[in-house]
């Protein structure tokens, strides 16, 4: 009888590219809501590192898994129930398909078909293939090449940027306009200085290469890299719809930084909520995800006109469950309990600097954040504030001195990146002790005397930048090292805290641009990467790194947390163009 | 190519933007930085705390309808001038003209020219004439007699 409902209950229609319909009816499979299938191509191959993605109706997440090197893909159990599934590879066209998952599980078998217009693969593609396919034969392409690297794609992701394909004219009309502000603040050739000195050698080289890219797709994952099952949750707004775009669909482009843009810095607490900083959506201070029923609630500190505060960065204390959140206009550290649902706020006194935007914890519960050339540390037990000043070195000129990204280490120093310097400095609170660990300057290519005169920023400078941007241990879980996001270099630079010297730094896909690090309880690190829709996973021990691929385009990825909670460590990571936040389970 | 300035011009005038760029990024004022470590008392405030719970709404339209497709592209390529950004207080003031009437109800002459204008651009508008397919720019032409 369960063998007669269960084939009773099986139901798969499939659809394979955007046109061809291949008639697929697979009746097997006993699991308990199971979904199952084969990915093939148009010639009949079994095809490993497809993403195959299902989504209820009822539901406001995605889950999404890989095909193995037999081309079968299994989700884990879902609720019963009407889903939409799809399957996409980078140079394929998405193929979509429906199933009815019963409590006998559904088959849906897929065979994808080749795209052939170089405009639509491209949207496909992320950060490492635009760059791969970026011309850099000679000492001038090269430096292009690190000039669109460290001053455009700093902060938009390369498939955003360069997809226009713009003429030179044109590409100018727009450089200009970002130089000067959107809408612009200053007249036509004032504005960022670093913007306005390359326009016109920015305008000529993407002009020249952008029109006519080769664009290649890069490797399908393989292996470990398939053993995932990534579930993404879109984030509700007040007022307004879910955007057109959010990257589900590759060749529909990435969101915007206008249209989809939101959550920007995620921690996890005890009991396995997700709490998320953001700085453009209304009536949200902090945001608080329930992965277990998918609710969404906003929480709002009103501002005097009644406006929810901006917040940039966020941490906790998974022992009280307080959070601590960067970025508030007045340079308080603003924290939250999450237990009681309301905000604390600790003025800032006005004889020291505000915090920053990035924020860390340490062992004793204090919160961290930068503060103008030192670090600032709120006590919420006394509520203290101490200014702890980080001094640079003489030599550096005003326009460097900056910084952003800040974490404690395992022995409760605190590190801060230092772009500008081309470091990052660290602190020992406990004795007021300072100093720096520097990075060199990129061998290649050969500065002009134009580049040389360049002030430098985490999202601005010359061509020879390593850029880093943030770091993290990891609290405990960190042990004896600080790792670095060279964020400009494509590296992960390794800092051993008892010697304050750089032990080793790991290259990663050029053109990735990795944005920060964190440690799980296995010492593993975790690495997202802003321009590469795709989470680095890097084991020390073996110094083996594992890229997984996300299910979605234009995710600029700026922060991820770990929950130790969890046999296998989860890692949660907020696409902070696209509008949804991803849980990352290994299988 | 006068005509059709001149409807986007007017078109800038019948759509009044929500909200005027104000208070953008506000940065905490300046003070002397102490040059020893300095410890000092905050005022604590349990501060009024509005909770919103929040579902997911997904856009009311066909997918596959030519004109929402057409919108996601002209959020993706022409928002970031046609499109006020988005903030805490609302939608702000878009730094381009916004499109409305610019093709509604257009005769097929004004259509081709605004065509022939996206393809090309201007001064202060890059020409996208490499940037969509043929179809994709159809869809975006679509959205466009939406407005």
């Amino acid at each position: 009888m369960r063998t007669h409902m269960t084939r009773m209950m099986l139901a798969t229609v499939v659809i394979a590219g955007s046109l061809a319909t291949v008639p697929t009816l697979t009746q097997s499979g006993d699991g308990n809501g199971s979904l199952t299938g084969t990915v093939k191509g148009a010639d009949g191959t079994v095809m490993e590192g497809v993403v195959v993605s299902a989504r209820s109706a009822t539901h406001a997440w995605t889950t999404s898994v890989y095909t193995d090197a037999r081309g079968q893909y299994r989700f884990p159990p879902l609720t019963p129930g009407q889903y939409a599934v799809w399957a996409q590879a980078k140079g394929y066209a998405v193929a979509r398909a429906g199933a009815n998952v019963a409590h006998g599980g559904a088959v849906a078998d897929v065979r994808l078909e080749p795209l052939t217009d170089a405009k639509v693969i491209g949207r496909q593609l992320d950060g490492p293939e635009w760059f791969a396919a970026l011309p850099e034969a000679t000492n001038d392409d090269k430096r292009m090449k690190h000039l669109l690297r460290n001053n455009c794609t700093a902060c938009h992701g390369p498939a955003y940027t360069l997809a226009p394909r713009f003429d030179a004219t044109g590409w100018r009309s727009i450089i200009d306009v970002m130089a000067r502000g959107i809408p612009p603040t200053r007249g036509p050739g004032e504005g960022n200085r670093t913007w306005q000195a390359y326009k016109d050698d920015l305008a000529e080289y993407l002009g020249r290469v952008s029109k006519d890219l080769q664009l290649k797709p890069g490797p399908r994952p393989s292996g470990a890299a398939t053993r995932v099952v990534i579930t993404e949750f879109d984030i509700p707004r007040q007022g307004r719809p879910l955007s057109v775009h959010t990257g589900t669909i590759w060749t529909d482009g990435p969101g915007t930084r206008y249209e989809s843009k939101g959550a920007r810095d995620i921690w996890v607490d005890s009991t396995g909520k997700l709490w998320v900083s953001d700085d453009r959506s209304m009536g949200r201070t902090t945001g608080r995800l329930d992965p277990r029923t998918g609710t969404w609630t906003d929480y709002a500190l009103p501002d005097a006109k009644g406006i929810a505060t901006n917040s940039h960065g966020i941490w906790g204390d998974r022992r009280t469950d307080m959070i601590f959140q960067g970025g508030q206009p007045d340079g308080a550290i603003l924290a939250f309990d999450t237990r009681k649902e309301e905000f604390v706020h600790f003025a800032r006194p006005n004889t020291i600097p505000g915090g920053g935007g990035h924020i860390d914890v340490d062992s004793e519960g204090n919160a961290w954040a930068p503060a103008e050339a030192g670090a600032l540390r709120l006590n919420p037990k006394t509520g203290e504030y101490t200014y702890f000043p980080v001094p640079y070195p003489d030599e550096v000129p005003q326009a460097n001195r900056n910084q952003y990204g800040l974490a404690v280490d395992a022995q409760d120093n605190v590190w801060l990146a230092r772009a500008g310097l081309e470091a990052v400095a660290w602190l020992d609170p406990k004795t007021g002790a300072t100093g720096h660990v520097r990075f060199d300057p990129l061998p290649t290519p050969t500065l002009t005397e134009k580049d040389r005169s360049m002030p430098v920023g985490m999202n601005f400078g010359p061509p020879n930048g390593r850029g880093p941007r943030r770091l993290g241990a990891g609290g405990r879980n960190g042990g004896n090292f600080m790792w670095v996001a060279l964020n400009k270099s494509d590296e992960l630079a390794k800092i051993d805290v008892r010697t304050k010297q750089l032990v080793k730094a790991y290259k990663m896909p050029e053109g990735s641009a990795p944005y920060f690090a964190t440690v799980d309880k296995n010492g593993h690190v975790w690495v997202p990467a802003q321009n590469a829709d795709r989470i680095y996973k890097l084991d020390p021990r073996t110094e083996q790194m594992t890229e997984f691929q996300l299910p979605t385009r234009g995710t600029d990825l700026r922060h991820l947390t770990v929950d130790d909670s969890t046999p296998t460590p989860t890692i949660w990571v907020t696409y902070n163009r696209s509008n949804k936040i991803a849980r990352l389970q290994e299988r | 190519m006068n005509l059709v300035r001149a409807v986007i011009t007017a078109g800038a005038v019948l759509a009044m933007p929500a909200l005027a760029h104000a208070q953008e990024e506000a940065a905490p004022p300046r003070v002397p930085v102490p040059k020893a470590i300095t410890t000092v008392k905050a005022s604590r405030t349990a501060t009024k705390t509005v909770r919103t719970p929040v579902a997911v709404v997904t856009p009311a339209h066909d997918p596959a309808a030519p004109a929402f497709r057409g919108e996601g592209w002209f959020q993706q390529e022409c928002g970031v001038c046609h499109l006020g950004r988005w903030r805490k207080q609302g939608q702000l003031q878009p730094y381009a003209p916004p499109l409305t009437g610019v093709l509604k109800s257009a005769n097929p002459a004004r259509e081709a020219a605004v065509r022939a204008f996206i393809q090309t651009g201007s001064q202060n508008m890059p020409g996208f004439r490499n940037t969509f397919t043929a179809a994709e720019f159809d869809e975006l032409v679509a959205y466009l007699k939406t407005l």
